[in-house]
């Protein structure tokens, strides 16, 4: 390998994220004003596995906003889950975009793996 | 074969590492994902990195 790459995920794409709650059986997410306990923010909405407010994320910046009051009202955990989601569904659309084909594979860390063949056509999609 | 590797951690977090690639060639090729998924936080060039560029430079410099 020639160079290591670490990236923050920020979520700016409808159609990933829509992706990403099929793949954790989520509530389709939608795009409006949303209240949270003491505001109301606008963004995509996501509602998340057992919180009281969905997290709404910024489509211009990719930052959510949310109100888990420190985690009574949402585990950090199902936060984390929809980022996971998201970044392979997003990481999977925009290779296939460019014409690659997409492998996936679940690690025993719980970690997934995406291979991208670059140069390869993407017939079959992702395993 | 030249491949881009993604490991998506349960946290969200996302590493990207390229093989098979001569130089900057990796940089160009996976740029598409660095841009849309998000903020690049760190960025570590191994040594194959400089060796490559370092054998095309020298290369460069006989022609």
């Amino acid at each position: 390998m020639s160079h290591v790459v670490t990236i923050e995920t920020q979520v700016r794409d409808v159609v990933a994220a829509k992706a990403g709650c099929r793949r954790l059986r989520l509530p389709q997410p939608f795009v409006g004003d949303v209240k949270l306990f003491s505001e109301t923010v606008h963004g995509l909405a996501v509602r998340l596995q057992d919180w009281r407010y969905p997290a709404v994320f910024d489509l211009k910046t990719g930052q959510g906003r949310f109100d888990n009051y420190n985690g009574k009202w949402g585990a950090p955990q199902r936060l984390d889950e929809f980022l996971q989601a998201y970044a392979v569904e997003k990481a999977t659309l925009e290779a296939r975009r460019s014409g690659h084909a997409v492998q996936e594979q679940t690690l025993a860390d719980g970690s997934i793996r995406l291979t991208i063949g670059v140069g390869t056509a993407s017939e079959g999609g992702s395993t | 074969m030249k491949t881009i590797e993604i490991t998506v951690a349960p946290d969200g977090s996302v590493r990207l590492q390229a093989h098979g690639f001569v130089g900057r060639d990796c940089q160009e090729a996976s740029r598409f994902l660095r841009q849309t998924l998000g903020k690049a936080v760190d960025e570590t060039k191994t040594a194959e990195f400089f060796q490559t560029n370092a054998t095309q430079s020298q290369q460069a410099r006989q022609h």
